[in-house]
């Protein structure tokens, strides 16, 4: 089974996104999330961003990864660290401002 | 999630929205009594028009410069003074008074001190002085009270709990007041708005202190209005406001005040409730000592101070009793003071017992919050300061020493800080200070005492460059609101970002453009319109590569 193989079938386990470590260390693995936005109306999006920390811990520019997702795209792929628990949330951001945070969603491998 | 702030730090509901600022009366639908006058129109002339102007009506300026001999006074209830805006909605009415004289807004006199007890009707409290209570029963009939007066209700010493001294205890000797105004009076209950905040007062020996409907001023105010001294600086206070209910300054302009021989302030409201200074450019002293700021309000509730721009000041508020009010979304820049490079105090507890205030949203060098010296003068209890962008420093020195982003000294229990910016980036050296003056440059300057009841709420700071674990274990799991004072992001806001102080964008909270006030004070107008910020995503998942 290919790490791509592996990232598909566990993502689709009923684990609210976890993930084991069943890959090698060695590599970094890949996955892909997505999220659902409603904009008010006349509302148009700048540009979403994703950030990824390490740990359970609130999320800044200073400990997470942040990947800057350009107009109204919903889906990311992400490069995930391999042997740490990851957490991920997503927020919005438009001409009048930058939105909470999504709930965050579980990541390992 | 739940709110991360304890309940108990709040004020009671929860929330400043609905009991700060001006929510009787809507002064933009007032209609005109007169005007616009002339240029060549004299100060009696004004405060004789304002003295007729019917209540709900405003007395209009026209564009240009008045040459005021004398002071302009507003003490009726009901009234505006309003002048003329640019373009850019900046004042263009240009008051310009002769040596001594100033503005103000007042019935009569007032006086809190010792010597002011006989201005007042006092009766002793019996009961109802808890958390929440709307309604007290009085130990005597609390004969003249009626519906619609200001009331303050004050209580004495109480140490560790209730302390503080100096000229700005209520009577000489009684630190804590909250004023509240009187919306019925049954025998000996008097029932208020707003509830009371403080759980810790119940068993002291209470009262109330009133005066008579003659001596307050209810909804009155000046907009427009830009405000200098012929002489290029004020001998004393450039608006007085005393004994006034929902009155305001609002879009004014004022410049200039000569060094002190006391406490001298460009808006002192003195014994107030519900006042509101907004959008206002407040600048310029002909010295940089001490005694010389931009605001006061002793013994005053649910003030707002809101959108303001303080500059070339070498401090702007000490706060002296006061309670359940709000300094939020002002700005502060080039803060001069007598040693060059020592960073002042700005705005922060200097005397007697505040409570329940609200600190939100400011770009601010620092609070240096004092204990002053000996005999514990300056004393709070449950004060929030929340989405702060606090620099602990400032460029006007430029400044390098007392570069603190927030200082307690002894007894200012139950702060809580919570989702702010904070630190200037190679100024601050340590986290923690000791409490003290000078030292080691410090995110948080607290004594041992104040900071025992401190709490640090996912607070980022310059020096570890990141929100703390402590501070992020802190949240348990709960979150700071966008805001204490509103329920959503404010029209006046315009495109700017909400809330503007974010933990985790240090590119935007460290902007001072992303704060309206800010935004006007670089540019000269007012951010373009904007609407809300987006919601939230949702239903974030993983998903089958593509």
């Amino acid at each position: 089974m290919t790490r791509r193989e592996a990232v598909k079938l566990l993502s689709v386990l009923p684990t609210v996104g976890m993930l084991s470590g069943v890959l090698s260390a060695a590599e970094p693995a890949t996955v892909t999330v997505q999220w659902d936005w409603e904009p008010g109306p006349g509302e148009a999006i700048n540009y979403f961003q994703v950030f990824v920390t390490s740990g359970d811990v609130v999320p800044s520019e200073s400990n997470s990864k942040v990947i800057r997702m350009p107009g109204d795209a919903r889906r990311c792929v992400l490069s995930l660290p391999s042997g740490q628990l990851c957490q991920a949330r997503v927020r919005a951001a438009s001409a009048h401002g930058i939105s909470a945070f999504s709930a965050p969603i579980l990541l390992s491998v | 999630m739940a709110d991360a702030v304890p309940a108990n730090r709040l004020p009671f509901g929860g929330t400043w929205n609905g009991i700060v600022g001006v929510r009787e009366v809507d002064p933009t639908t007032r209609t005109r009594y007169i005007g616009p006058l002339p240029t060549s129109t004299t100060v009696a002339q004004i405060n004789s028009y304002l003295a007729s102007c019917p209540s709900g009506q405003y007395v209009e300026l026209a564009a240009g410069t008045f040459s005021l001999n004398g002071d302009l006074t507003l003490t009726t209830s009901g009234k505006t003074l309003r002048g003329a805006v640019d373009a850019n909605g900046l004042p263009t009415t240009v008051l310009s008074f002769s040596s001594g004289a100033n503005a103000s807004i007042a019935a009569s006199l007032w006086d809190f001190g010792s010597s002011g007890a006989t201005l007042f009707t006092t009766v002793n409290v019996g009961s109802g002085a808890t958390r929440g209570s709307s309604t007290l029963t009085l130990s005597g009939t609390p004969t003249g009270l009626t519906i619609g007066r200001l009331m303050w209700i004050s209580a004495p010493k109480n140490a560790p709990t209730i302390d503080g001294g100096g000229w700005t205890d209520w009577f000489g000797t009684r630190p804590f007041t909250q004023v509240v105004k009187v919306t019925g009076v049954s025998g000996n209950n008097v029932s208020f708005f707003p509830a009371i905040n403080a759980d810790y007062i119940n068993s002291l020996a209470l009262q109330v202190h009133y005066r008579s409907a003659s001596n307050q001023v209810s909804f009155s105010g000046f907009e427009n209005l830009s405000l200098i001294n012929a002489s290029g600086f004020f001998d004393g206070n450039v608006i007085d406001i005393s004994g006034a209910d929902q009155c305001w300054v609002k879009n004014c302009k004022l410049y200039g005040m000569a060094a002190p021989s006391a406490l001298n302030a460009f808006i002192y409201l003195y014994c107030c409730y519900g006042c509101e200074i907004r959008r206002c450019d407040i600048a310029h002293c002909s010295s940089y000592g001490s005694s010389t700021y931009g605001l006061a309000s002793p013994h005053s509730s649910g003030i707002l101070f809101v959108d303001n721009y303080f500059h070339d000041l070498p401090n702007i508020y000490p706060v002296f009793a006061v309670s359940g009010s709000v300094f939020a979304y002002n700005y502060f820049t080039n803060e001069p003071y007598q040693s060059a490079t020592w960073l002042s105090q700005i705005v922060f507890f200097h005397g007697s017992h505040s409570h329940y205030n609200l600190f939100e949203g400011n770009w601010i060098a620092t609070h240096y919050n004092d204990a002053t010296a000996t005999g514990n003068m300056s004393h709070s209890r449950n004060n929030l300061f929340a989405r702060q962008r606090m620099l602990g420093w400032d460029a006007a020195g430029p400044k390098s020493a007392n570069c603190h982003c927030i200082t307690l000294e002894n007894h200012h229990d139950n702060v809580t800080v919570a989702a702010c910016v904070m630190g200037h980036p190679g100024t601050q050296t340590v986290y923690n200070g000791n409490g003290t003056g000078g030292g080691s440059n410090s995110i948080f300057n607290a004594d041992s005492v104040s900071s025992a009841t401190l709490v640090r709420l996912g607070n980022y700071n310059t020096v570890n460059g990141a929100i703390p674990a402590a501070e992020t274990s802190a949240l348990s799991g709960g979150t700071v609101a966008a805001s204490y004072l509103y329920a959503s992001k404010p029209a006046w806001f315009g495109d700017r970002p909400w809330p503007w102080v974010d933990p985790s964008n240090y590119t935007q909270s460290n902007d001072a453009q992303s704060l309206p006030a800010g935004y006007r004070a670089i540019n000269g107008r007012d951010p373009a319109a904007g609407g809300a910020a987006p919601t939230a995503p949702t239903n974030l998942r993983i998903t089958p590569s593509p």
